[in-house]
């Protein structure tokens, strides 16, 4: 089933009110919705729309995962601490999604994305302890420790002021939730009975995940080719990048950040995964 | 990532294990049975908790609600029952299908198109068996 999901219910509600106030950002301010003084070419409206609309789209994947990630880890007796920073997890991809559909309400864009409720969660088979671990280290270790080098990148070319608060916004958060990723899962992978055995199945996985996230960044060739290319459009921008400016991204928190985390909390298969994806990917 | 992070990432993944609890759903492995129908309410304790005196209003009391609940097994026909379903189900192409990454990243908007992931709660849904991208 596919829904076009939308920011408020449309009647003045309590809920409603309590939505707005936890959507503000948590630091820098609040955002002021307008692009008075700004001029923009349908090119750069286009490319930021493009953007923003993507997203609305990732941040309320992000959203749904993590909220059924946030239930399992429940059931696996953690510790209250991670409930209690899972909360702001969550709440930080509400706001993300409702910054970006506000963005893309700016711009002249949507004010809904459509979802299939299918692509929410991701299938449990097995130990739930394993697929907790494996979650967290694709989405977290991997994925927000990349996203937010993306976002910091993002926050250095947007122009229009509208579009730095929103980044700066979800960067501040973004900041965390790599943070958040990495405790967490140095913490899930203090040894247990049949660890070893997840350890190694989740080490397997370890080059597709690598590819899945290339493939996300846009990267179509190899770091040295990549790091010639332009990062951003000239012109105004919106809190976005060129296609190699995201794939220079992934490249640069591979080698700096994913790769020796990695390491760091038990998986040396780590560089040798990377080093077969950099021999896959010349020049 | 600095070699102060780095060493303290170390130090965190070689404490001592954390969680004790479940380590496997039960409903991930077999498709879930029937949730028993429960019992009317006729106001008597539930779960051998203190009946209550004589007079008293036919609801539970917190320390009722909160006694302890007997575990549920599956009996043998259940459990019979429940393995058919599940070959039934790999029969269907189910249990044959790939596992995919599904975890989408924040940020780029040209990247490749989010494809379905299938779930256990939608077991009975059909789906395509070439959808998405093994893990």
């Amino acid at each position: 089933m596919t829904f076009a999901l939308s920011r408020t219910s449309g009647d003045p509600l309590q809920l409603t009110q309590e939505h707005e106030l936890l959507v503000q950002p948590r630091r820098g301010g609040e955002v002021t919705w307008s692009l008075d003084g700004v001029t923009l070419t349908p090119a750069e409206r286009t490319r930021g729309l493009d953007a923003w609309v993507g997203r609305a789209t990732t941040e309320m994947h992000s959203l749904a995962l993590f909220t059924q990630l946030a239930s399992q880890i429940h059931l696996l007796g953690a510790p209250l601490d991670w409930s209690g920073a899972f909360a702001r997890v969550i709440a930080d991809e509400v706001r993300h999604t409702d910054l970006s559909l506000r963005m893309s309400a700016l711009l002249g864009g949507p004010h809904t994305v459509t979802f299939d409720e299918r692509t929410f969660h991701l299938p449990v088979g097995g130990s739930l302890r394993a697929h907790v671990r494996h979650t967290i280290i694709e989405a977290f270790c991997i994925g927000e420790t990349l996203s937010g080098r993306m976002y910091r990148h993002a926050l250095k070319a947007a122009t229009v002021p509208v579009a730095k608060k929103a980044v700066t916004a979800i960067l501040v958060d973004e900041t965390f939730h790599a943070e958040f990723g990495w405790e967490v899962g140095a913490l899930l992978m203090r040894p247990h009975e049949g660890f070893e055995a997840e350890r190694g199945e989740l080490a397997r996985h370890l080059p597709g995940m690598f590819q899945s996230f290339a493939r996300q960044s846009c990267v179509t060739r190899g770091p040295e080719w990549t790091a010639a290319q332009p990062m951003v459009e000239s012109g105004e921008n919106l809190g976005s990048l060129t296609d190699e400016g995201y794939a220079q991204c992934f490249y640069a928190g591979m080698e700096a950040d994913v790769v020796p985390g990695l390491e760091a909390i038990g998986f040396p298969e780590a560089r040798g995964a990377w080093q077969a994806f950099l021999a896959a990917h010349p020049g | 990532m600095n070699d102060r992070r780095l060493l303290r990432l170390r130090q965190l993944a070689q404490g001592a294990a954390l969680l004790g609890a479940a380590t496997v759903l039960p409903s991930c492995e077999t498709p879930r049975a029937a949730a028993p129908t429960p019992p009317a309410d006729t106001g008597k304790p539930v779960d051998g908790a203190p009946a209550p005196d004589a007079g008293e209003p036919p609801f539970r009391t917190p320390a009722q609600l909160n006694a302890p609940r007997p575990r549920v097994t599956m009996d043998p026909q259940e459990a019979k029952e429940a393995e058919a379903a599940k070959a039934a189900a790999a029969d269907a192409g189910v249990a044959a299908m790939p596992p995919q990454t599904g975890v989408i990243l924040n940020a780029p908007p040209n990247s490749a198109p989010i494809e379905p992931v299938p779930t256990k709660v939608h077991l009975n849904a059909p789906r395509r068996p070439d959808a998405g991208t093994p893990k």
